[in-house]
Protein backbone atom coordinates (compact mmCIF):
# COMPACT_ATOMS: atom_id res chain seq x y z
CA UNK A 1 0.00 0.00 0.00
CA UNK A 2 2.74 2.40 0.99
CA UNK A 3 4.80 1.36 -2.02
CA UNK A 4 1.86 2.01 -4.36
CA UNK A 5 1.31 5.45 -2.87
CA UNK A 6 5.00 6.20 -3.25
CA UNK A 7 4.92 5.20 -6.92
CA UNK A 8 1.86 7.38 -7.52
CA UNK A 9 3.67 10.29 -5.87
CA UNK A 10 6.66 9.69 -8.14
CA UNK A 11 4.38 9.62 -11.19
CA UNK A 12 2.73 12.86 -10.15
CA UNK A 13 6.08 14.48 -9.51
CA UNK A 14 7.34 13.47 -12.94
CA UNK A 15 4.22 14.77 -14.62
CA UNK A 16 4.51 18.10 -12.81
CA UNK A 17 8.13 18.39 -13.89
CA UNK A 18 7.68 17.35 -17.52
CA UNK A 19 4.20 18.64 -18.32
CA UNK A 20 3.09 21.01 -15.55
CA UNK A 21 0.45 22.62 -17.75
CA UNK A 22 -0.59 19.52 -19.67
CA UNK A 23 0.03 19.56 -23.42
CA UNK A 24 -2.23 22.43 -24.45
CA UNK A 25 -3.04 25.71 -22.72
CA UNK A 26 -6.60 26.95 -22.44
CA UNK A 27 -6.99 29.95 -24.78
CA UNK A 28 -7.37 33.31 -23.07
CA UNK A 29 -10.50 34.30 -24.95
CA UNK A 30 -13.71 32.31 -24.67
CA UNK A 31 -14.32 33.09 -28.35
CA UNK A 32 -11.06 31.60 -29.60
CA UNK A 33 -10.86 28.96 -32.28
CA UNK A 34 -7.81 26.72 -32.49
CA UNK A 35 -5.73 24.96 -35.10
CA UNK A 36 -2.77 22.69 -35.52
CA UNK A 37 0.38 24.22 -36.97
CA UNK A 38 0.46 22.00 -40.05
CA UNK A 39 3.68 21.52 -41.98
CA UNK A 40 3.77 22.74 -45.58
CA UNK A 41 6.52 21.78 -48.02
CA UNK A 42 6.93 23.33 -51.41
CA UNK A 43 10.11 22.67 -53.28
CA UNK A 44 11.32 20.70 -56.28
CA UNK A 45 10.39 17.44 -54.53
CA UNK A 46 7.29 18.12 -52.43
CA UNK A 47 3.79 19.51 -52.74
CA UNK A 48 1.29 20.01 -49.93
CA UNK A 49 -2.50 19.95 -49.97
CA UNK A 50 -4.91 20.51 -47.11
CA UNK A 51 -8.36 18.96 -47.05
CA UNK A 52 -10.50 21.83 -45.82
CA UNK A 53 -13.91 20.89 -44.47
CA UNK A 54 -16.53 23.23 -43.06
CA UNK A 55 -16.32 21.83 -39.55
CA UNK A 56 -19.21 23.95 -38.33
CA UNK A 57 -21.58 22.29 -40.78
CA UNK A 58 -20.34 18.90 -39.63
CA UNK A 59 -20.98 19.84 -36.01
CA UNK A 60 -24.43 21.22 -36.77
CA UNK A 61 -25.72 19.58 -39.96
CA UNK A 62 -29.31 20.71 -39.59
CA UNK A 63 -30.81 23.87 -40.94
CA UNK A 64 -29.59 26.30 -43.55
CA UNK A 65 -26.04 27.32 -42.68
CA UNK A 66 -24.84 30.88 -43.32
CA UNK A 67 -21.93 31.60 -45.60
CA UNK A 68 -18.78 30.88 -43.71
CA UNK A 69 -15.10 31.60 -44.07
CA UNK A 70 -11.85 30.14 -42.85
CA UNK A 71 -8.84 32.28 -42.01
CA UNK A 72 -5.72 30.66 -43.44
CA UNK A 73 -2.49 31.92 -41.86
CA UNK A 74 0.81 30.77 -43.35
CA UNK A 75 4.11 30.99 -41.46
CA UNK A 76 7.64 30.59 -42.73
CA UNK A 77 10.21 28.44 -40.93
CA UNK A 78 11.01 31.27 -38.53
CA UNK A 79 7.37 31.63 -37.52
CA UNK A 80 6.80 34.88 -39.40
CA UNK A 81 3.40 35.35 -41.01
CA UNK A 82 3.85 35.29 -44.79
CA UNK A 83 0.23 34.99 -45.90
CA UNK A 84 -3.16 35.63 -44.36
CA UNK A 85 -6.21 34.79 -46.48
CA UNK A 86 -9.93 34.37 -46.06
CA UNK A 87 -11.35 31.33 -47.82
CA UNK A 88 -15.02 30.67 -48.46
CA UNK A 89 -16.13 27.21 -47.41
CA UNK A 90 -19.18 25.31 -48.53
CA UNK A 91 -21.07 23.04 -46.15
CA UNK A 92 -20.60 19.30 -46.43
CA UNK A 93 -18.15 19.27 -49.31
CA UNK A 94 -14.41 18.83 -49.50
CA UNK A 95 -12.12 21.61 -50.64
CA UNK A 96 -8.53 20.62 -51.40
CA UNK A 97 -6.27 23.61 -50.84
CA UNK A 98 -3.03 23.58 -52.76
CA UNK A 99 -0.64 25.37 -50.42
CA UNK A 100 1.51 26.35 -53.39
CA UNK A 101 -1.29 28.79 -54.31
CA UNK A 102 -1.04 30.59 -50.96
CA UNK A 103 2.65 30.52 -50.03
CA UNK A 104 4.70 33.44 -51.42
CA UNK A 105 7.73 32.48 -53.48
CA UNK A 106 9.99 34.18 -50.95
CA UNK A 107 8.76 32.08 -48.03
CA UNK A 108 11.25 29.27 -48.47
CA UNK A 109 10.77 25.56 -48.90
CA UNK A 110 8.79 24.75 -45.78
CA UNK A 111 6.93 26.27 -42.85
CA UNK A 112 3.60 25.87 -41.13
CA UNK A 113 0.03 27.00 -41.56
CA UNK A 114 -3.12 27.20 -39.49
CA UNK A 115 -6.82 27.26 -40.37
CA UNK A 116 -9.27 29.11 -38.14
CA UNK A 117 -12.97 28.60 -38.68
CA UNK A 118 -14.82 31.90 -38.34
CA UNK A 119 -18.42 32.60 -37.49
CA UNK A 120 -19.02 30.12 -34.70
CA UNK A 121 -22.69 30.49 -33.83
CA UNK A 122 -23.27 31.54 -30.22
CA UNK A 123 -24.51 28.58 -28.24
CA UNK A 124 -23.18 25.97 -30.66
CA UNK A 125 -20.20 25.09 -28.49
CA UNK A 126 -20.35 25.07 -24.67
CA UNK A 127 -18.33 27.59 -22.68
CA UNK A 128 -14.93 26.11 -21.92
CA UNK A 129 -14.83 24.05 -25.12
CA UNK A 130 -13.19 25.40 -28.27
CA UNK A 131 -13.44 24.59 -31.95
CA UNK A 132 -10.31 22.80 -33.23
CA UNK A 133 -8.92 22.23 -36.72
CA UNK A 134 -6.95 18.97 -36.74
CA UNK A 135 -7.55 18.11 -40.34
CA UNK A 136 -5.65 16.29 -43.00
CA UNK A 137 -2.60 17.24 -45.03
CA UNK A 138 -1.75 15.40 -48.22
CA UNK A 139 1.91 15.34 -49.24
CA UNK A 140 3.02 14.38 -52.73
CA UNK A 141 5.94 14.50 -55.11
CA UNK A 142 4.23 16.12 -58.10
CA UNK A 143 1.52 18.72 -58.35
CA UNK A 144 -1.06 16.19 -59.50
CA UNK A 145 0.49 13.00 -58.19
CA UNK A 146 -0.78 10.74 -55.43
CA UNK A 147 -0.80 11.98 -51.87
CA UNK A 148 0.20 10.47 -48.55
CA UNK A 149 -2.24 11.81 -45.95
CA UNK A 150 -1.44 12.77 -42.37
CA UNK A 151 -3.89 14.00 -39.76
CA UNK A 152 -3.21 16.91 -37.45
CA UNK A 153 -2.71 16.23 -33.78
CA UNK A 154 -1.04 19.30 -32.35
CA UNK A 155 -3.42 21.83 -30.80
CA UNK A 156 -0.91 24.56 -31.30
CA UNK A 157 -2.43 27.96 -31.87
CA UNK A 158 -5.60 29.92 -31.17
CA UNK A 159 -7.08 32.94 -32.87
CA UNK A 160 -9.58 35.47 -31.55
CA UNK A 161 -10.23 39.18 -31.95
CA UNK A 162 -7.23 39.62 -29.66
CA UNK A 163 -4.98 37.96 -32.23
CA UNK A 164 -2.92 34.79 -32.38
CA UNK A 165 -2.02 32.87 -29.24
CA UNK A 166 0.32 29.89 -29.03
CA UNK A 167 -1.04 27.04 -26.90
CA UNK A 168 1.95 24.71 -26.58
CA UNK A 169 3.39 24.19 -23.12
CA UNK A 170 6.89 23.67 -21.75
CA UNK A 171 8.19 21.45 -19.02
CA UNK A 172 10.32 22.52 -16.10
CA UNK A 173 12.84 19.90 -17.19
CA UNK A 174 13.67 18.43 -20.59
CA UNK A 175 11.76 15.42 -21.89
CA UNK A 176 12.98 12.83 -24.31
CA UNK A 177 10.52 11.82 -27.01
CA UNK A 178 11.60 8.42 -28.23
CA UNK A 179 10.24 7.64 -31.67
CA UNK A 180 8.88 4.11 -31.76
CA UNK A 181 10.17 3.79 -35.27
CA UNK A 182 13.08 1.92 -36.86
CA UNK A 183 15.32 4.14 -39.00
CA UNK A 184 16.37 1.90 -41.85
CA UNK A 185 19.67 2.25 -43.70
CA UNK A 186 19.49 3.28 -47.32
CA UNK A 187 16.32 5.34 -46.96
CA UNK A 188 15.88 9.04 -46.35
CA UNK A 189 14.11 9.98 -43.13
CA UNK A 190 13.27 13.62 -42.54
CA UNK A 191 11.74 14.87 -39.29
CA UNK A 192 9.50 17.95 -39.33
CA UNK A 193 9.50 19.60 -35.90
CA UNK A 194 7.37 22.56 -34.78
CA UNK A 195 7.64 24.82 -31.73
CA UNK A 196 4.09 25.56 -30.49
CA UNK A 197 5.34 27.20 -27.30
CA UNK A 198 5.75 30.90 -26.54
CA UNK A 199 9.49 30.78 -26.02
CA UNK A 200 12.41 29.67 -28.20
CA UNK A 201 13.35 26.04 -27.69
CA UNK A 202 16.37 23.91 -28.29
CA UNK A 203 15.76 20.40 -29.62
CA UNK A 204 18.48 17.78 -29.46
CA UNK A 205 18.19 15.01 -32.02
CA UNK A 206 19.88 11.80 -30.96
CA UNK A 207 20.37 8.89 -33.38
CA UNK A 208 21.68 5.66 -31.94
CA UNK A 209 22.49 2.31 -33.53
CA UNK A 210 25.23 -0.23 -34.14
CA UNK A 211 26.97 2.36 -36.31
CA UNK A 212 27.33 4.54 -33.21
CA UNK A 213 25.66 7.64 -31.85
CA UNK A 214 25.15 10.96 -33.53
CA UNK A 215 23.58 14.05 -32.11
CA UNK A 216 22.72 17.47 -33.37
CA UNK A 217 20.62 20.31 -32.10
CA UNK A 218 18.37 22.94 -33.54
CA UNK A 219 16.81 26.10 -32.14
CA UNK A 220 13.26 27.00 -32.99
CA UNK A 221 11.56 30.34 -32.51
CA UNK A 222 7.94 30.35 -31.33
CA UNK A 223 5.85 29.10 -34.28
CA UNK A 224 9.13 28.11 -35.90
CA UNK A 225 9.66 24.84 -37.72
CA UNK A 226 12.49 22.74 -39.03
CA UNK A 227 12.91 19.75 -41.32
CA UNK A 228 15.88 17.72 -40.24
CA UNK A 229 17.35 14.95 -42.42
CA UNK A 230 18.70 12.06 -40.42
CA UNK A 231 22.23 10.96 -41.08
CA UNK A 232 22.69 8.85 -44.17
CA UNK A 233 25.46 6.40 -44.80
CA UNK A 234 24.59 4.10 -41.93
CA UNK A 235 24.83 0.38 -42.49
CA UNK A 236 22.55 -0.68 -39.69
CA UNK A 237 19.18 0.22 -38.30
CA UNK A 238 19.01 2.97 -35.72
CA UNK A 239 16.60 4.69 -33.34
CA UNK A 240 15.94 8.38 -32.85
CA UNK A 241 14.84 10.51 -29.93
CA UNK A 242 14.19 14.22 -29.52
CA UNK A 243 15.09 15.97 -26.27
CA UNK A 244 13.58 19.35 -25.45
CA UNK A 245 11.42 21.23 -22.98
CA UNK A 246 8.37 20.33 -25.07
CA UNK A 247 6.40 17.65 -23.18
CA UNK A 248 5.86 15.74 -26.42
CA UNK A 249 8.04 16.76 -29.37
CA UNK A 250 6.29 14.52 -31.86
CA UNK A 251 7.54 15.07 -35.41
CA UNK A 252 5.99 14.37 -38.78
CA UNK A 253 8.21 11.87 -40.60
CA UNK A 254 8.89 12.05 -44.33
CA UNK A 255 10.22 8.71 -45.55
CA UNK A 256 11.64 8.34 -49.05
CA UNK A 257 13.15 5.22 -50.58
CA UNK A 258 13.82 5.16 -54.29
CA UNK A 259 10.67 6.18 -56.10
CA UNK A 260 8.25 5.74 -53.21
CA UNK A 261 7.47 7.77 -50.13
CA UNK A 262 5.40 7.71 -46.98
CA UNK A 263 4.52 10.51 -44.57
CA UNK A 264 3.29 9.82 -41.04
CA UNK A 265 3.46 10.92 -37.43
CA UNK A 266 6.59 9.75 -35.65
CA UNK B 1 -2.60 -2.09 -25.85
CA UNK B 2 -3.01 -4.36 -28.85
CA UNK B 3 -1.39 -3.83 -32.22
CA UNK B 4 -3.16 -4.87 -35.44
CA UNK B 5 -1.30 -6.99 -37.94
CA UNK B 6 -3.28 -6.41 -41.12
CA UNK B 7 -3.43 -8.52 -44.28
CA UNK B 8 -5.72 -7.18 -46.98
CA UNK B 9 -5.64 -6.80 -50.76
CA UNK B 10 -2.67 -9.15 -51.05
CA UNK B 11 -0.42 -6.74 -49.15
CA UNK B 12 2.01 -8.01 -46.54
CA UNK B 13 1.34 -6.59 -43.12
CA UNK B 14 4.02 -5.88 -40.56
CA UNK B 15 4.33 -4.42 -37.10
CA UNK B 16 7.46 -3.12 -35.38
CA UNK B 17 7.18 -3.52 -31.60
CA UNK B 18 9.39 -1.62 -29.15
CA UNK B 19 10.10 -2.70 -25.61
CA UNK B 20 10.93 0.80 -24.46
CA UNK B 21 8.56 3.67 -23.72
CA UNK B 22 7.98 6.68 -25.98
CA UNK B 23 9.26 9.10 -23.33
CA UNK B 24 11.71 9.09 -20.45
CA UNK B 25 9.25 9.80 -17.68
CA UNK B 26 6.55 7.15 -18.04
CA UNK B 27 6.49 3.40 -18.57
CA UNK B 28 7.68 2.02 -15.26
CA UNK B 29 8.63 -1.61 -14.71
CA UNK B 30 10.69 -2.37 -17.78
CA UNK B 31 11.05 -6.10 -18.10
CA UNK B 32 11.18 -8.84 -20.67
CA UNK B 33 7.74 -9.29 -22.23
CA UNK B 34 6.05 -12.12 -24.06
CA UNK B 35 4.76 -11.20 -27.51
CA UNK B 36 1.62 -13.12 -28.44
CA UNK B 37 -0.90 -12.92 -31.22
CA UNK B 38 -4.65 -13.17 -30.55
CA UNK B 39 -7.42 -14.14 -32.95
CA UNK B 40 -10.93 -15.60 -32.51
CA UNK B 41 -11.26 -19.37 -32.88
CA UNK B 42 -13.35 -20.88 -35.67
CA UNK B 43 -16.52 -20.99 -33.57
CA UNK B 44 -16.16 -17.62 -31.90
CA UNK B 45 -16.00 -19.28 -28.50
CA UNK B 46 -12.50 -18.32 -27.42
CA UNK B 47 -9.57 -16.14 -28.27
CA UNK B 48 -6.66 -18.22 -29.51
CA UNK B 49 -3.34 -17.00 -28.18
CA UNK B 50 -0.07 -18.04 -29.79
CA UNK B 51 3.22 -17.02 -28.22
CA UNK B 52 5.60 -15.68 -30.83
CA UNK B 53 8.69 -14.58 -28.94
CA UNK B 54 10.16 -12.82 -25.94
CA UNK B 55 11.32 -9.25 -26.14
CA UNK B 56 13.92 -7.95 -23.68
CA UNK B 57 14.02 -4.34 -22.44
CA UNK B 58 15.27 -2.04 -25.16
CA UNK B 59 14.71 -4.54 -27.96
CA UNK B 60 12.77 -4.06 -31.18
CA UNK B 61 11.16 -6.73 -33.30
CA UNK B 62 9.32 -6.85 -36.61
CA UNK B 63 6.49 -9.34 -37.00
CA UNK B 64 5.01 -9.95 -40.45
CA UNK B 65 1.80 -11.54 -41.56
CA UNK B 66 3.98 -14.19 -43.23
CA UNK B 67 5.09 -15.24 -39.73
CA UNK B 68 1.55 -16.25 -38.74
CA UNK B 69 -0.56 -19.28 -39.62
CA UNK B 70 -3.29 -18.62 -42.20
CA UNK B 71 -6.03 -19.21 -39.66
CA UNK B 72 -4.78 -16.28 -37.58
CA UNK B 73 -5.46 -13.91 -40.48
CA UNK B 74 -8.73 -15.34 -41.73
CA UNK B 75 -10.46 -12.12 -40.65
CA UNK B 76 -7.95 -9.77 -42.25
CA UNK B 77 -6.19 -8.92 -39.01
CA UNK B 78 -4.74 -10.51 -35.92
CA UNK B 79 -3.78 -8.62 -32.79
CA UNK B 80 -0.36 -8.55 -31.17
CA UNK B 81 -0.07 -8.19 -27.41
CA UNK B 82 2.75 -7.78 -24.89
CA UNK B 83 2.46 -9.35 -21.44
CA UNK B 84 4.77 -10.17 -18.57
CA UNK B 85 3.53 -13.76 -18.37
CA UNK B 86 2.64 -16.13 -21.18
CA UNK B 87 -1.13 -15.92 -21.66
CA UNK B 88 -3.28 -19.07 -21.74
CA UNK B 89 -3.66 -20.58 -25.20
CA UNK B 90 -7.43 -20.06 -25.08
CA UNK B 91 -9.23 -17.21 -23.33
CA UNK B 92 -12.90 -16.30 -23.24
CA UNK B 93 -12.04 -12.59 -23.10
CA UNK B 94 -9.01 -10.54 -24.06
CA UNK B 95 -6.52 -9.97 -21.24
CA UNK B 96 -6.74 -6.68 -19.37
CA UNK B 97 -3.16 -6.59 -18.11
CA UNK B 98 -1.02 -3.87 -19.67
CA UNK B 99 2.72 -4.50 -19.59
CA UNK B 100 3.28 -1.36 -21.63
CA UNK B 101 1.75 1.82 -20.29
CA UNK B 102 2.22 5.46 -21.13
CA UNK B 103 -0.18 8.20 -22.11
CA UNK B 104 1.96 11.09 -23.38
CA UNK B 105 1.86 9.63 -25.93
CA UNK B 106 0.36 6.16 -25.88
CA UNK B 107 2.82 3.30 -26.27
CA UNK B 108 2.70 2.79 -29.99
CA UNK B 109 4.03 0.47 -32.64
CA UNK B 110 4.77 1.03 -36.29
CA UNK B 111 1.90 -0.67 -38.12
CA UNK B 112 2.50 -1.08 -41.82
CA UNK B 113 1.66 -2.79 -45.08
CA UNK B 114 3.78 -3.25 -48.15
CA UNK B 115 3.27 -4.21 -51.74
CA UNK B 116 5.72 -5.04 -54.50
CA UNK B 117 7.21 -1.58 -54.79
CA UNK B 118 5.90 0.60 -51.98
CA UNK B 119 4.87 0.53 -48.39
CA UNK B 120 2.92 2.55 -45.85
CA UNK B 121 2.82 2.78 -42.09
CA UNK B 122 1.32 4.65 -39.17
CA UNK B 123 2.09 4.85 -35.46
CA UNK B 124 -0.78 3.03 -33.85
CA UNK B 125 -2.35 0.86 -31.26
CA UNK B 126 -5.86 -0.32 -30.50
CA UNK B 127 -7.73 -0.91 -27.27
CA UNK B 128 -10.81 -3.16 -27.41
CA UNK B 129 -13.95 -1.21 -28.27
CA UNK B 130 -17.18 -1.62 -26.25
CA UNK B 131 -19.42 -4.41 -27.55
CA UNK B 132 -22.03 -1.86 -28.56
CA UNK B 133 -20.61 1.25 -30.15
CA UNK B 134 -21.08 3.43 -33.17
CA UNK B 135 -19.13 5.31 -35.79
CA UNK B 136 -19.41 8.39 -37.93
CA UNK B 137 -16.48 9.19 -40.19
CA UNK B 138 -16.08 12.06 -42.63
CA UNK B 139 -13.66 10.82 -45.24
CA UNK B 140 -11.64 13.35 -47.30
CA UNK B 141 -9.05 10.86 -48.59
CA UNK B 142 -10.34 9.95 -52.06
CA UNK B 143 -7.76 10.47 -54.79
CA UNK B 144 -8.42 10.68 -58.52
CA UNK B 145 -4.91 10.46 -59.96
CA UNK B 146 -4.24 6.82 -60.64
CA UNK B 147 -5.07 5.68 -57.14
CA UNK B 148 -7.38 2.86 -56.06
CA UNK B 149 -9.33 4.03 -53.01
CA UNK B 150 -10.57 1.86 -50.17
CA UNK B 151 -12.11 2.18 -46.74
CA UNK B 152 -10.22 -0.08 -44.35
CA UNK B 153 -11.86 -0.77 -41.00
CA UNK B 154 -10.33 -2.44 -37.95
CA UNK B 155 -12.41 -3.58 -35.00
CA UNK B 156 -11.39 -5.29 -31.77
CA UNK B 157 -13.71 -6.26 -28.93
CA UNK B 158 -13.05 -8.12 -25.71
CA UNK B 159 -15.25 -11.10 -26.67
CA UNK B 160 -14.18 -13.36 -29.59
CA UNK B 161 -17.26 -12.62 -31.69
CA UNK B 162 -17.02 -13.55 -35.39
CA UNK B 163 -20.09 -11.80 -36.73
CA UNK B 164 -20.20 -8.63 -38.82
CA UNK B 165 -21.94 -5.27 -38.59
CA UNK B 166 -23.15 -2.92 -41.31
CA UNK B 167 -21.58 0.32 -42.46
CA UNK B 168 -23.77 2.79 -44.31
CA UNK B 169 -22.19 4.96 -46.98
CA UNK B 170 -23.53 8.45 -47.66
CA UNK B 171 -22.60 11.59 -49.58
CA UNK B 172 -22.50 14.44 -47.02
CA UNK B 173 -23.95 17.07 -49.34
CA UNK B 174 -27.06 15.12 -50.36
CA UNK B 175 -27.28 12.72 -47.41
CA UNK B 176 -28.43 10.00 -49.79
CA UNK B 177 -27.79 6.44 -48.65
CA UNK B 178 -25.49 5.04 -51.32
CA UNK B 179 -24.74 1.58 -50.04
CA UNK B 180 -24.56 -0.69 -47.03
CA UNK B 181 -21.58 -2.99 -46.59
CA UNK B 182 -20.64 -5.52 -43.92
CA UNK B 183 -17.56 -5.03 -41.75
CA UNK B 184 -16.06 -7.63 -39.48
CA UNK B 185 -15.97 -7.60 -35.71
CA UNK B 186 -12.51 -8.55 -34.44
CA UNK B 187 -10.91 -8.18 -37.84
CA UNK B 188 -10.17 -5.91 -40.77
CA UNK B 189 -12.49 -5.21 -43.71
CA UNK B 190 -11.96 -3.56 -47.06
CA UNK B 191 -14.59 -1.62 -48.98
CA UNK B 192 -13.63 -0.40 -52.48
CA UNK B 193 -14.82 3.19 -52.93
CA UNK B 194 -14.18 3.89 -56.60
CA UNK B 195 -17.44 2.43 -57.83
CA UNK B 196 -19.73 4.87 -56.05
CA UNK B 197 -19.25 7.83 -58.36
CA UNK B 198 -17.78 10.18 -55.79
CA UNK B 199 -16.22 13.33 -57.25
CA UNK B 200 -13.31 15.43 -56.01
CA UNK B 201 -15.56 17.72 -53.95
CA UNK B 202 -17.66 14.96 -52.45
CA UNK B 203 -17.27 14.18 -48.78
CA UNK B 204 -18.18 10.55 -48.15
CA UNK B 205 -19.71 9.79 -44.75
CA UNK B 206 -19.53 6.35 -43.15
CA UNK B 207 -21.96 5.43 -40.39
CA UNK B 208 -22.12 2.34 -38.26
CA UNK B 209 -24.83 2.11 -35.63
CA UNK B 210 -23.69 -1.20 -34.12
CA UNK B 211 -19.97 -1.10 -33.41
CA UNK B 212 -16.99 1.22 -33.36
CA UNK B 213 -14.14 0.73 -35.80
CA UNK B 214 -10.98 2.58 -36.71
CA UNK B 215 -11.75 3.93 -40.20
CA UNK B 216 -8.74 4.28 -42.49
CA UNK B 217 -8.45 5.66 -45.95
CA UNK B 218 -6.23 3.29 -47.90
CA UNK B 219 -4.98 4.42 -51.28
CA UNK B 220 -2.96 2.24 -53.62
CA UNK B 221 -1.20 4.12 -56.35
CA UNK B 222 -1.48 2.21 -59.61
CA UNK B 223 2.14 3.00 -60.48
CA UNK B 224 3.38 1.62 -57.16
CA UNK B 225 4.78 4.98 -56.10
CA UNK B 226 2.82 5.35 -52.90
CA UNK B 227 0.42 3.68 -50.59
CA UNK B 228 -1.56 6.05 -48.41
CA UNK B 229 -2.99 5.03 -45.07
CA UNK B 230 -4.51 7.41 -42.56
CA UNK B 231 -7.43 7.22 -40.19
CA UNK B 232 -10.06 9.87 -39.75
CA UNK B 233 -10.60 11.49 -36.38
CA UNK B 234 -13.77 10.93 -34.37
CA UNK B 235 -16.00 14.01 -34.00
CA UNK B 236 -14.47 14.77 -30.59
CA UNK B 237 -11.46 16.02 -32.54
CA UNK B 238 -13.52 19.02 -33.66
CA UNK B 239 -13.21 20.27 -30.10
CA UNK B 240 -10.59 20.88 -27.47
CA UNK B 241 -10.91 21.23 -23.70
CA UNK B 242 -14.13 21.14 -21.73
CA UNK B 243 -16.92 18.82 -22.85
CA UNK B 244 -15.34 17.53 -26.04
CA UNK B 245 -16.50 13.91 -25.57
CA UNK B 246 -20.00 15.00 -24.69
CA UNK B 247 -19.98 17.08 -27.85
CA UNK B 248 -19.01 14.00 -29.83
CA UNK B 249 -22.24 12.34 -28.70
CA UNK B 250 -24.18 15.44 -29.68
CA UNK B 251 -22.66 15.48 -33.18
CA UNK B 252 -23.28 11.78 -33.70
CA UNK B 253 -26.85 12.13 -32.50
CA UNK B 254 -27.58 14.94 -34.96
CA UNK B 255 -26.16 13.05 -37.93
CA UNK B 256 -27.75 9.73 -37.01
CA UNK B 257 -31.14 11.41 -36.74
CA UNK B 258 -30.63 13.32 -39.98
CA UNK B 259 -29.58 10.24 -41.89
CA UNK B 260 -32.49 8.23 -40.55
CA UNK B 261 -32.58 4.50 -40.20
CA UNK B 262 -32.95 2.43 -37.11
CA UNK B 263 -30.35 0.95 -34.87
CA UNK B 264 -28.53 -2.00 -36.31
CA UNK B 265 -29.88 -1.84 -39.83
Amino acid sequence: MVARQALRAIDLGRRLAHAPHGLTRIPNSANSVTSDLFIWRRDSDWETDFELLDILSLIDPKGDPPERRVKLVVFDARGTIVADELIDVVPNVRLSLHLRDYVPASAGDFGTFACFHLGVDPGLIPVGTFLAERGYCGYGRRSEGPRSFVHGNLDAVAWSAQGLELLGTRGLVSSRYQLQLVIEPGALFELAIVNPSRQPIKVEILQNGRDGKESSSIRLAPRGSCIKSLAGGRKFESLVSLKSKLPMARPVVFFTSGSYFDVFHG
Amino acid sequence: MFYPLIKVLGLTGWVDLFNFPPNDWQGRGRSTVVISVFYPDANGDDWVSVTLQHLRPGEVTRIKTDDLPDEALSRGAAFLFASRQQPPSAMSELPTERAWNSDTPAWRATVGMQGHSSRVSYQGEIEPFPLNGSLISFHPFLQFVGVDNYLLTVNLQSLPIRSSANIEIYRASTRDLIDVQPVLRNGASIIPLDGYGFTANDLPVFVCREISVIPFGLGLSQNGEVLSLEHTHPPASFFIHGERWKQQSVVKGKWFELLGGGNGR
